[in-house]
């Protein structure tokens, strides 16, 4: 248990207004890893992640607290590394086949509402190579839709 | 990430601009390109609609997932231990049961204070008329009927000038109702000068008349404050649109009427009412 946090105002920043994140940056991490108890363990890892900075996310606007928060999130997708897939559901048989950065691509752009360019800051690579991701990944939304 | 970006191809150009075409953000540098592209690729013409179907199933499908309540705790623990949460929660609880009551205690006042207000505006609507002060009808016919026996008796302004008296009955001072205005004098009847009765209860105006050829026969207005429902209900008349309410006795009639919204009116005398009422309306 984390227990660093003492001002009260951080803490009701952390509980009543990131949390609200926490949804969106689970299903991002579920559609890398594919397994439930990893995306757990991932929007863990992502809130960590950002204790000892909450004053600073306190003072930013929503978008840039979310971008924040989807790249501790790719941090840590990153640094679980391989996950074993465990879901079986439609959704996640169109995800499987699919690179980790055309998924995040696809659920940055079309499903967080991030720009290319917000995208391509999250995942750390250019713009140009954050349209390919989206490219691939539309291309097969449409297929398995 | 190693890889270095390649320029898009035609295809990976309509797919990664998709969202902008069907917003109509295309940026200008690129839309004829695109629209050549997306030609090209999707003849049909069909592909916006299918990815816009497609990225709403996908929005739809990741609902399915989501963190549940133990997981969320498990959030806020990173911050605050469950039994400090429970404690602050207690202590808003009780916060807010408490404003609740206060907010209970304040509806209800504001409910008596409306409830109190309806009574008040309902019981001055419908609240009986106000008793006379003075028994008017039997007080002024024994006004009458004395001044008719001794004339200059009572008259504190004997006048034969009736714009003089209707200057005087105008202009008195201290009165708490506005007297009749006096346009015209009744046909046939000479003003003999007024005078104001001072009761303890109410001040009453008296103007006295006497008939052109027959000197002897008198008509008496009195004004006070007060409404016609505080008299003795009587028969109600009109004449000529002026209405009026009649009393009669052996020795005299009387006729009654609203002069002004507080002010009350009677004309007594020994002429039947008709005649009564069309020198009331003439004063009037």
């Amino acid at each position: 248990m984390a227990q660093s946090v003492r001002d009260d105002s951080l803490i009701a920043f952390f509980t009543d207004s990131l949390s609200q994140e926490a949804d969106l940056i689970y299903r991002f991490v579920f559609a890398l890893s594919l397994n439930r108890k990893d995306a757990s363990q991932l929007v863990a890892m992502t809130y960590k992640s950002v204790l000892s900075d909450l004053a600073n996310l306190m003072a930013q606007g929503t978008t840039q607290i979310r971008i924040r928060l989807l790249k501790q999130a790719w941090a840590a997708v990153k640094a679980l590394g391989n996950s074993t897939p465990n879901e079986t559901s439609g959704f996640s048989k169109f995800l499987t086949p699919l690179a980790k950065e055309v998924r995040a691509a696809l659920l940055l752009v079309d499903y967080a509402g991030l720009s290319a360019v917000e995208g391509a800051d999250v995942l750390g690579c250019s713009p140009e190579l954050m349209r390919q991701y989206m490219a691939t990944g539309r291309k097969a939304l449409t297929q398995w839709a | 990430m190693a890889q270095k970006p390649t320029e898009l191809t035609g295809e990976q150009l309509v797919f990664a601009y998709l969202a902008e075409y069907l917003d109509d953000d295309l940026p200008s540098s690129i839309r004829e390109s695109y629209i050549d592209s997306l030609k090209k690729v999707d003849p049909k013409e069909t592909l916006p609609e299918q990815f816009k179907d497609a990225r709403g199933r996908m929005q739809l499908a990741l609902q399915d997932f989501a963190l549940n309540e133990q997981q969320i705790r498990g959030l806020h623990v990173l911050v605050e231990d469950d039994a400090t949460r429970a404690a602050k929660e207690a202590v808003e609880s009780e916060r807010m049961e408490r404003s609740e009551t206060w907010g209970q205690v304040g509806r209800w006042f504001g409910y008596v204070a409306v409830f109190g207000l309806i009574a008040g505006v309902m019981f001055w609507y419908f609240r009986p008329p106000e008793k006379a002060k003075f028994n008017a009808l039997e007080t002024l016919v024994y006004e009458a009927l004395s001044m008719e026996e001794d004339p200059e008796l009572k008259l504190d302004l004997p006048s034969s000038d009736f714009k003089e008296i209707r200057d005087f009955v105008a202009n008195y001072p201290g009165l708490d109702f506005a007297p009749i205005d006096m346009s015209y004098p009744p046909a046939s009847w000479n003003v003999m000068g007024g005078s104001v009765l001072d009761y303890d209860v109410a001040k009453i105006i008296t103007v006295q008349f006497s008939h052109a050829t027959h000197a002897e026969e008198k008509l008496f207005l009195f004004m006070f404050k007060g409404h016609l429902s505080q008299l003795p209900k009587a028969e109600k008349a009109d004449f000529e649109g002026f209405e009026y309410q009649t009393y009669s006795s052996e020795q005299i009639n009387v006729i009654a009427w609203q002069g002004k919204p507080d002010t009350v009116a009677l004309l007594i005398g020994h002429r039947n009412a008709q005649d009564l009422a069309k020198a009331a309306k003439a004063l009037n």
